[in-house]
């Protein structure tokens, strides 16, 4: 199955970042296309977290252009809503909202930034909670669910303000082995349902299976991007193969 | 094999030491000898105190229950029940009961769950037995004693004459001075025309309070109506200060004008306290949220600018010194101490240009031109750096001085903004914990789902953070409370003071002791109701649930 992908969504030309003295980002260069699947790779500290934070401004890039969904990424603070707005997170920590109910957590963002109405942003919600297969945990509080049930609520929280592109950094990272396939699960369904998907993980069967792409990060630049094929059964880069042997050795 | 392996591991015959004679004194000869000593003392002083409260005289009744020294049956019965020997060997026996209530549960294997309190919490061992009668023998005297005093020995007569004469054989207290007094001590001087208006302000308090403890209720039918309660109660704060003041210029009628300087007792007491909870919250919660605030700095220039103009502005208007000015500076050492310093028109505008713009390059290099958080930390630390009673001091006698003679600010507002300024700098370093413990990943959720700042402050952040710190907010609203006593140093007639002026009454000299139990008394029912207030918010809220 060839997939159709549409227009470009995320634009990135040579975005540099630093962290004091530090330099973290690198001139980083790619461009992301609608529907894509994208898997970030890469050894720890290379700056994979550091990048797809800057694509939602969690973290400021100091040079370069980055561009999604048309509108650029500036000072400008319009423009940064408009760009969250689109792009929803999920985080490695789920990032719940503890004094919320599940349903409270899901309903806030589309009743307060997209003004929708109680009852609309409810119906919505509960749609996005069936979608992650837990509708009955609505009423109850963050601190009552388990690691994945909570990363699930995560995702629909996302998904309920109905964004174009989704980012993952390490969804099932805290979490136990039985609960991670629940997660990559709904993730592949998402991925089946044509959203554009970034996605930090060291799943490598979701990368094979799931991605259109790999992006290999290694001291906060791209070393590498290609096919899953190609990556994972002949990298081109020393230190792609490097990253694979240790990885595959474990 | 097993056995002689246990043998050689076991530690009695591996670390055999010729003579532990230290370990032997510590553990045998002073354990037991200490143990002993211990339970000597304790059997003794049980003994003598049993002893004593066994002898202990009969209280003393007042003249109502035994009128010319004739006492009446009721009398008769507080005599029998409060007599030494009686509730000595009540007490003894209780003691006697529960410790074989206990031996027994303990024999049978079976203990219920009030046996198993009265073994865990009262006979907790032989020693523990021993402590529980002492202490209860103490408790049953000490109430016996307050009661002798404050009831059956006590005169509550409010006439002053008829207490006169029964002065000399009223052997407890004399409580007409309280009862006598009950106006002042709830209102001051505020006068007895207006008082209905003190009622009504209550009225609309309780009215409010009752209300709301039944809206914040879980489950309650009255959820929806919780925001008009908001309202209200913050109309209520103008509309029972325009009741307790009046009409302002109006002198008759109804609503004529009580001076602050009327206020007092009680009433004032709370005034102050309320007002200063209310209005200082919003103030510290913005100096929390200020100090922590990391507004990108003004530019130097754009400080350096502001400055300029400030001073030209400044000069322009009358600032500029036109003539050569003298200043005594202070010098130790000196005698007289003070040294004439005349600066000349230039000199002098040089030292203003100096000041401004200094203080301005300090703020701009040093804190990266973030006036808002230097103003919040530089007024937190000054006034948690002086006691509350500096404060006061300062808004009472210094104020004045630095205004106009014509205008004079009421004595009470001035005592109130001294109170909320210094109490919203306690406040916000409370919010301020309460907003350091909030996860670095909540604003980031917040963030990326599109919040605003100010959204994910209001509807994030402040919910989690205040609910965090409400154990300290209440103590320091309760500790607020208990300090508005301070305020009569600077001539304001709260609960305390009345209490002095009252003692200094001729009718009732020498009448401290009822005086002070009965506001010790007041205080503490308030500071009580607060802290059960917020055990109730906290469960309400369900603080720790997840
Ligand atoms: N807030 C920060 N301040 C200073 N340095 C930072 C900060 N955040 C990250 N860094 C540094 O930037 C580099 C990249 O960090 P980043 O979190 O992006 O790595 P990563 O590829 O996501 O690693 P991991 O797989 O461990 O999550 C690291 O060397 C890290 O120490
Ligand atoms: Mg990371």
């Amino acid at each position: 199955m060839v997939k159709e992908l549409g227009a470009p969504v995320i634009v990135c030309e040579d975005v540099h970042k630093w962290y004091g003295d530090f330099h973290a980002l690198r001139g980083v260069n790619t461009t992301v296309r609608e529907g894509e699947v994208v898997v970030i790779l890469g050894p720890s500290g290379s700056g994979k977290s550091t990048w797809i934070r800057t694509l939602n401004r969690l973290e400021e890039h100091q040079r370069g252009r980055i561009i999604v969904h048309g509108t650029e990424l500036n000072n400008d603070v319009r423009n940064i809503q408009e760009i969250r707005r689109e792009v929803g997170m999920v985080f490695q920590q789920f990032n719940l909202f503890p004094h919320l109910t599940v349903l409270e957590n899901i309903t806030l963002a589309p009743i307060q930034v997209r003004k929708w109405s109680r009852d609309r942003a409810e119906e919505e919600g509960m749609k996005q909670l069936t979608r992650v297969k837990i509708p009955e945990q609505a009423s109850k509080y963050p601190g009552q669910l388990s690691g994945g049930q909570q990363q699930r609520v995560a995702i629909a929280r996302a998904l309920a303000m109905q964004p174009k592109i989704m980012l993952f950094d390490e969804p099932t990272s805290a979490l136990d082995p039985e609960m991670i396939k629940e997660v990559l699960d709904v993730m592949q369904d998402l991925a089946n349902d044509g959203m554009t998907i970034l996605a930090v993980t060291h799943e490598m069967g979701f990368a094979r299976n799931v991605a259109d792409r790999v992006i290999f990060f290694d001291e906060g630049n791209i070393v590498e991007e290609n096919k899953p094929n190609t990556f994972f059964s002949n990298p081109r880069e020393e230190r792609s193969k490097l990253f694979l042997q240790q990885i595959l050795h474990h | 094999m097993t056995t002689i392996t246990q043998i050689k591991n076991d530690p009695a015959l591996d670390d055999w030491q010729p003579l532990d004679i230290g370990g032997w004194l510590r553990r045998d000869v002073f354990g037991t000898v200490w143990h002993i000593l211990f339970a000597i003392i304790l059997v003794g002083t049980n003994l003598l105190v049993i002893q004593a409260t066994f002898n202990a005289a009969p209280v003393e009744l007042s003249f109502t229950l035994a009128p010319n020294g004739n006492i009446g049956t009721v009398g008769n019965i507080i005599l029998a029940l409060t007599n030494g020997a009686f509730l000595t060997s009540l007490v003894l026996l209780l003691w006697i009961v529960g410790a074989g209530v206990v031996i027994w549960g303990v024999v049978r294997h079976k203990l219920s769950g009030p046996i198993q309190w009265l073994k865990d919490s009262m006979y907790t061992g032989f020693f523990g037995a021993l402590t529980t009668l002492f202490l209860l023998i103490l408790i049953v005297f000490a109430t016996r004693g307050l009661l002798a005093w404050g009831l059956f020995g006590a005169n509550f007569s409010t006439n002053p004459d008829a207490v006169a004469i029964l002065r000399d054989v009223t052997p407890g207290a004399v409580w007409g001075i309280v009862g006598a007094n009950m106006k002042l001590f709830a209102v001051g001087r505020y006068p007895y025309d207006a008082v209905w208006r003190v009622w009504v302000s209550l009225a609309i308090v309780i009215v409010l309070s009752t209300l709301s403890l039944f809206a914040w209720s879980l489950g309650s039918p009255l959820k929806k109506y919780r925001p008009w309660l908001v309202y209200a109660w913050l109309a209520s704060m103008p509309i029972t200060l325009l009741l307790l003041y009046g009409i302002p210029g109006t002198d008759t009628g109804i609503m004529m004008t009580v001076r602050t300087n009327l206020w007092g007792g009680f009433l004032l007491t709370v005034v102050i306290a309320v007002l200063g909870i209310v209005l200082s919250f919003p103030i510290g919660l913005s100096l929390a949220l200020g100090r922590r605030s990391e507004a990108k700095g003004v530019p130097m220039l754009w400080l350096m600018g502001g400055g300029i103009v400030f001073l030209l502005l400044y000069w322009m208007t009358g600032g500029y010194p036109t003539e050569s000015a003298t200043f005594n500076l202070p010098i130790i050492f000196r005698d007289p101490p003070l040294y004439p310093v005349t600066l000349t028109v230039w000199q002098n505008t040089t030292l203003q240009a100096f000041a401004v713009l200094g203080v301005l390059w300090l703020v701009g290099y040093y804190l990266n031109g973030n006036l808002i958080k230097t103003f919040c930390i530089g007024y937190i630390e000054l006034i948690r750096g002086v006691p509350l009673i500096t404060v006061l001091f300062m808004a009472n006698v210094m104020l004045p001085i630095f205004l106009p003679k014509e205008i004079e600010i009421d004595n009470l507002f001035r005592v109130v903004v001294g109170v909320i300024l210094f109490s919203a700098a306690y406040l916000a370093e409370n919010v301020r914990g309460g907003l350091q413990s909030i996860p670095k990943g909540q604003y980031e959720a917040a963030m990326a789902v599109g919040l605003s700042t100010s959204q994910s402050m209001r509807l994030i952040i402040l919910p989690q953070a205040l609910r965090a710190v409400i154990p300290a907010l209440v103590g320091e609203f309760i500790g607020l409370f208990k300090d508005t006593s301070l305020v009569s140093i600077v001539g304001l007639f709260d609960l305390l003071k009345i209490a002095q002026t009252v003692i200094a009454q001729p009718d009732w000299l020498g009448l401290q002791r009822e005086t002070y139990v009965f506001i010790a008394f007041i205080y503490w029912i308030f500071c009580f109701a607060m802290a059960a207030v917020s055990i109730r918010i906290e469960k309400n809220l369900g603080v720790g649930q997840y």
